[in-house]
C-alpha cells in the first residue's frame, strides 16, 4: 500500500521527519523545513532589513544548508539582507584546504561573495604548526579560541553587522547538558540565547536553533547540496562525545527530547545574581575580554614565547599573571622565533 | 554514639554503637599513623580501621560523615523539629534504610537527653514508616509481598526502643476516598479490586514508557500524602540522595521540566498537605550502599518495581545510565550536577517558615535567616500547580498555552460543569489539558480526544480537584484584570 504524505495527502511519502516522525513527501519536507526556519527568524527578529550578514561557512553540512536556506529565504520573503560567506582557514592540511574548495563552489552556486580569513594571516601560526608545538592535547582549545576571534575579525573587516552560524538544535541541547554536567551556571544561563553578543559590535545568531541535525542532513541529501563531510583531523573529543551519544539515544526514544532540552534550558530559573564575568576589552588587541588580555592573546603569547601551555594549565601566580605582566611590560621577552601577529592588516 | 570527630572518641569504648559492626576500640592513644600518612586498606580519615569494598573510609568514619551531613541538612533547614511527627517513605533501598536508621538514632539520643533532664527538655519527634506496594501498577501479581512486608517489619522491630508504626499501602489506595490499612497484614476487602482495576485502566491510557513511570511516581506521592495526612504526620521524609537528583536532573531536562524541576530537589517542599523533606540530598548513593553493607543494615529488594516497564525506552533509565557513566569517569560528577541544579531559583514553598523560636535557634547556630520574598503589587499571577505532577506552572504556559489547546478550550470551557453525582465539578478534557504542565501534556495525557477524556475521568479525584481549583483561580485572576470594564447586573 502506498503511504501518502501526511501534509498534502496527495504525493507518496518519501521520508519520516526525525523531528516528529511525520511521514511526508519531499516537497512538503522542503516547505516545512524552510518555513520553520523562516518562522524562527521572524519570531526572534534575528535580522533587520538592510543588515549586512556574515554567514559563517566551514563547508560542512550545517553551514552549507544555512547558506542555501538563507539565500533562498532572503529572496522568497524579501528580507533585504546583504549576505556573504565568511570562512576561516585554520591551516589544517587534508581537511580545511579541501573543505574550503567546497565553500568556494558554494560562492558560485549561491551567488554570494566569500571572504576567507586565515590563522596564518591573523596569528602567523597555522593549526598544523600549533599541533606540532602542543601535541594533540588541548589543540582544540587553540582552534576554538582563535576561530571565534577570527570570525569576528573577518566580519568586522567586511563591515558585517551580524553573523549567522550553523549551530543546530542538537548542538544547543548538547551544550546545555554539558554546562549542567560541568557545573557552569553562568554559561547555562547564556547558552540558550538565539542571539548572543548583542551588547557588542557583532551579534551572532543561530537560525537553526530549533532545527534537528538529521533534518539538515536530510535536506542537504535530497537537495544534493555540495558539502564536505570529513571530520577534522584533530577533532576527537571524548567529553562532548558522551553528551552527543546520550542525545542520539534520547532522540531514538523520544524525538521531542531535543526540543525539550532546549525548552528546559530556556526556562531554568537562574538567579540573576549568578556571577557573570564582566566584559571588558583586551589591552593588547581590543577584542572583548573579561581579563586584562583576551584568551587568544594569552594563547598566542604562549606560543610565541615557546610556552604553549600558557593559558591552558593552571599555574596561578606564576604562569598566566606573570606571563601577561612580562609580555606586556617587556615586549617580546622570550620570543621563540620572530613571529608576531599581523594585527595591522585587520583593524578591530 | 559514634564519635563526631572521626578522630577517635578517646574514651576507649569504641565508636561503633548501632552503626558500626566493628568491635575494635577507638582510642586516640592507640591510634597508629603510618609514616607517610597513607596506608593501603586503612581508613583515609582515622588511619586506623581497615576498609573494604575499595571504599576509602571505615564504617565508623563513614557513619560520622553521613550522619553529620544528615544532621546539617536537618538542622540548617529545620526539617525535623521536636514537635514533628515524621513519616519515612520506606522503599527497602539503602537511602530510605539509612534515613530511617539516622532518624531513629537521633530520636534515641534526644530521648536519652530528655530522660536525663527529668522532663525539663522539649518533646521528642514521633516516627512512623510507610511502604507502598506498586505491584498493581505493573499489571502483575504482587511478588512476594508478604515476604517483603515480613522483612520490612523485621527491620522496623529489631530495636528495643519505642515501637515505630509501619503503614502498608497499595498504589491503588489513591482511588479510595477514605480508609487505609495502617497495620501489617492485608486483608482483601470490598472495593480493593475495583480500585486496582481503576489504576490499571488509568495506566493503560499512558502509551509513553517514561510517562507511565512518572505517573506511578506521582500516584505514589499522593498515596504517601494520604497516609501521612490521615495519621496526623507533619513531615514526610524521602530518601532522595544526590545521585538520584543528578540522574533526575538530566531526565527532567530531557522531559522539558526545566522551569519546575528546582521545586523537586530542595530540602523543604511544602506544596503538599504534609511537607516533604529530603535530608539525604547531599549524600551519594554509593556511600549509602557501602554504609548499609558495612554497618549490616538490612535492605529489602522490592521485586515489584524491577519488572515494571521496558527500561530500554525509558528516559529515566537512560539518564541514570548516562550519569553513572560520567560518575565512573569522575567521582564528583554527581555532586557537580546536583550543585548546578541546586543553584536554580527555588519556589516560595521551598523555604521553611521561620518562627520566633527557630529564628532564635538559627541565630545561636549562626545560620542566616533568608528574607521572605517581597511580592510586588503587579505580580498577582496565581501560583498554580500541575494537577498531575504538582509541578509549578510557568505563567507562559497557563496564560497562553499551546494554540491547539487554547483555541479549542476557549469555546467549550466557560465554567466547570457538575458531573452526574452532583458533587464534583468536571472540566472538559481540553480544559484539563490546558491546566497541566507541558511535560504531562506530552508524556502522560493521550494525544487524541476520546482517549484524553477517558483518561481524565480515570484520574484520582485529588488530581481532578486540583485542575478545577486551577481553573477557578485562573478565571478569578482574569476577572480581576477586566474588573473595571464589567457592569454589575443592577447597574443601569
Amino acid at each position: 500500500m502506498v503511504r501518502h504524505c501526511e501534509l498534502c495527502k496527495a504525493k507518496r511519502a518519501a521520508l519520516v521527519r526525525p523531528r516528529n516522525r511525520q511521514q511526508v513527501c519531499k516537497d512538503c519536507f522542503y516547505t516545512a523545513f524552510e518555513e520553520e526556519i523562516h518562522q524562527t527568524i521572524v519570531d526572534n527578529k534575528l535580522f533587520n532589513r538592510g543588515d549586512r550578514v556574515a554567514v559563517a561557512a566551514s563547508g560542512g553540512k550545517d553551514s552549507t544548508v544555512l547558506a542555501h536556506v538563507l539565500t533562498l529565504l532572503n529572496k522568497r520573503h524579501d528580507y533585504g539582507l546583504d549576505l556573504f560567506l565568511l570562512s576561516i582557514d585554520e591551516g589544517i592540511a587534508g581537511y580545511r584546504d579541501d573543505s574550503l574548495e567546497t565553500v568556494k563552489r558554494n560562492e558560485t552556486q549561491y551567488g554570494i561573495p566569500l571572504e576567507v580569513v586565515s590563522y596564518k594571516t591573523l596569528y602567523n601560526w597555522t593549526m598544523d604548526e600549533i599541533v606540532k608545538e602542543i601535541g594533540l592535547k588541548n589543540n582544540c582549545t587553540f582552534c576554538g579560541v582563535f576561530r571565534r576571534q577570527a570570525l569576528d575579525r573577518g566580519a568586522a573587516k567586511m563591515k558585517a553587522v551580524k553573523m549567522a552560524t550553523g549551530h543546530n538544535a542538537d548542538d544547543v541541547a548538547e551544550t546545555i547538558l554539558l554546562n549542567i554536567v560541568r557545573g557552569d551556571i553562568a554559561r547555562l544561563a547564556r547558552c540558550t540565547s538565539i542571539i548572543t553578543g548583542e551588547e557588542g559590535a557583532l551579534p551572532r545568531c543561530k537560525p537553526f536553533k530549533y532545527t534537528y541535525e538529521k533534518e539538515i542532513v536530510m535536506y542537504a541529501y535530497f537537495k544534493k547540496l555540495d558539502y564536505f563531510s570529513t571530520e577534522c583531523t584533530y577533532s576527537p573529543n571524548a567529553y562532548r562525545g558522551f553528551a552527543r551519544e546520550f542525545i542520539k539515544d534520547l532522540e531514538a526514544i523520544r524525538p521531542q527530547a531535543i526540543l525539550d532540552i532546549i525548552s528546559s534550558g530556556e526556562r531554568f530559573r537562574i538567579d540573576s545574581t549568578a556571577k557573570m564575568p564582566e566584559q571588558g576589552l583586551c589591552e593588547r588587541c581590543g577584542y572583548i575580554s573579561s581579563q586584562k588580555w583576551c584568551k587568544a592573546c594569552v594563547l598566542l603569547d604562549g606560543l610565541n614565547r615557546g610556552l604553549p601551555k600558557l593559558g591552558i594549565t593552571r599555574t596561578r601566580g606564576k604562569g598566566l599573571a606573570n606571563g601577561v605582566e612580562n609580555a606586556s611590560g617587556g615586549g617580546k621577552l622570550a620570543s621563540k622565533d620572530d613571529r608576531s601577529p599581523s594585527k595591522a592588516n585587520i583593524d578591530f | 554514639m559514634a564519635c563526631e570527630s572521626g578522630q577517635g572518641c578517646g574514651a576507649g569504648q569504641g565508636c561503633g554503637t548501632n552503626a558500626c559492626s566493628s568491635e575494635n576500640l577507638c582510642s586516640k592513644d592507640e591510634r597508629v599513623f603510618p609514616p607517610n600518612g597513607k596506608k593501603s586498606g586503612v581508613c583515609a580519615k582515622c588511619k586506623e580501621q581497615p576498609t573494604s569494598e575499595d571504599f576509602e573510609l571505615c564504617c565508623t568514619c563513614l557513619h560520622t560523615n553521613l550522619i553529620s551531613k544528615f544532621k546539617t541538612a536537618v538542622n540548617q533547614n529545620s526539617l525535623v523539629t521536636p514537635a514533628d511527627h515524621v513519616l519515612v517513605a520506606f522503599s527497602g533501598g539503602a537511602a530510605s534504610r539509612v534515613a530511617l536508621e539516622f532518624l531513629r538514632e537521633i530520636r534515641l539520643r534526644q530521648q536519652t537527653d530528655l530522660d536525663a533532664s527529668r522532663g525539663q527538655g522539649t518533646r521528642v519527634f514521633g516516627l512512623g514508616v510507610v511502604f507502598v506496594d506498586e505491584a498493581a501498577a505493573w499489571s502483575g501479581p504482587s511478588l512476594d509481598l508478604e515476604h517483603t512486608i515480613e522483612e520490612i517489619s523485621s527491620i522496623i522491630l529489631t530495636e528495643s526502643e519505642r515501637p515505630v508504626p509501619l503503614h502498608i499501602a497499595k498504589l491503588q489506595d489513591v482511588f479510595e476516598a477514605e480508609g487505609l490499612r495502617s497495620s501489617v497484614g492485608l486483608d482483601e476487602d470490598v472495593g480493593i479490586r475495583s480500585s486496582e482495576e481503576m489504576l490499571q485502566e488509568l495506566l493503560r491510557n499512558v502509551e509513553d514508557v517514561t510517562g507511565k513511570e512518572d505517573l506511578v511516581t506521582y500516584l505514589r506521592m499522593q498515596v504517601l500524602q494520604k497516609i501521612a495526612k490521615e495519621h496526623g504526620y507533619t513531615k514526610l521524609v524521602l530518601g532522595v540522595c544526590s545521585s538520584r537528583i543528578a540522574a533526575r536532573s538530566i531526565a527532567a531536562t530531557a522531559k522539558g521540566q526545566g522551569y519546575s524541576f528546582s521545586a523537586d530537589i530542595q530540602y523543604w517542599d511544602s506544596r503538599w498537605p504534609v511537607t516533604v523533606v529530603l535530608p539525604l540530598r547531599d549524600v551519594l548513593a554509593r556511600e549509602l550502599d557501602v554504609y548499609c553493607r558495612l554497618a549490616n543494615l538490612k535492605t529489602v529488594v522490592n521485586k515489584n518495581t524491577l519488572h515494571g516497564t521496558d527500561k530500554s525506552k525509558s528516559i529515566n533509565e537512560l539518564s541514570r545510565e548516562f550519569v553513572s557513566l560520567l560518575q565512573e569517569q569522575n567521582f564528583s560528577r554527581e555532586y557537580t550536577i546536583t550543585r548546578t541544579m541546586g543553584k536554580l531559583k527555588s519556589f516560595v514553598f521551598n523555604t521553611p517558615p521561620v518562627g520566633p523560636i527557630e529564628m532564635a535557634l538559627r541565630r545561636r547556630r549562626g545560620i542566616e535567616t533568608p528574607k521572605p520574598e517581597t511580592v510586588s503589587a503587579a505580580n498577582t499571577v496565581p501560583d498554580l500547580l500541575c494537577p498531575i505532577c504538582s509541578a509549578p506552572l510557568d505563567v507562559r504556559d497557563f496564560l497562553h498555552g499551546d494554540v491547539e489547546f487554547t483555541d479549542k478550550s476557549s469555546n467549550n470551557a466557560e465554567s466547570p460543569s457538575v458531573n452526574s453525582k452532583g458533587d464534583l465539578p468536571a472540566l472538559s478534557s481540553d480544559t484539563f489539558k490546558n491546566m497541566c504542565c507541558p511535560s504531562c501534556r506530552f508524556q502522560i495525557l493521550p494525544k487524541n480526544e476520546p482517549k484524553t477524556e477517558s483518561m481524565v475521568k480515570a484520574l484520582p479525584e485529588v488530581m481532578r480537584d486540583r485542575a478545577v481549583a486551577n481553573f477557578e483561580d485562573k478565571q478569578c485572576w482574569m476577572r480581576s484584570r477586566i474588573q473595571e470594564y464589567l457592569l454589575s447586573d443592577d447597574e443601569d
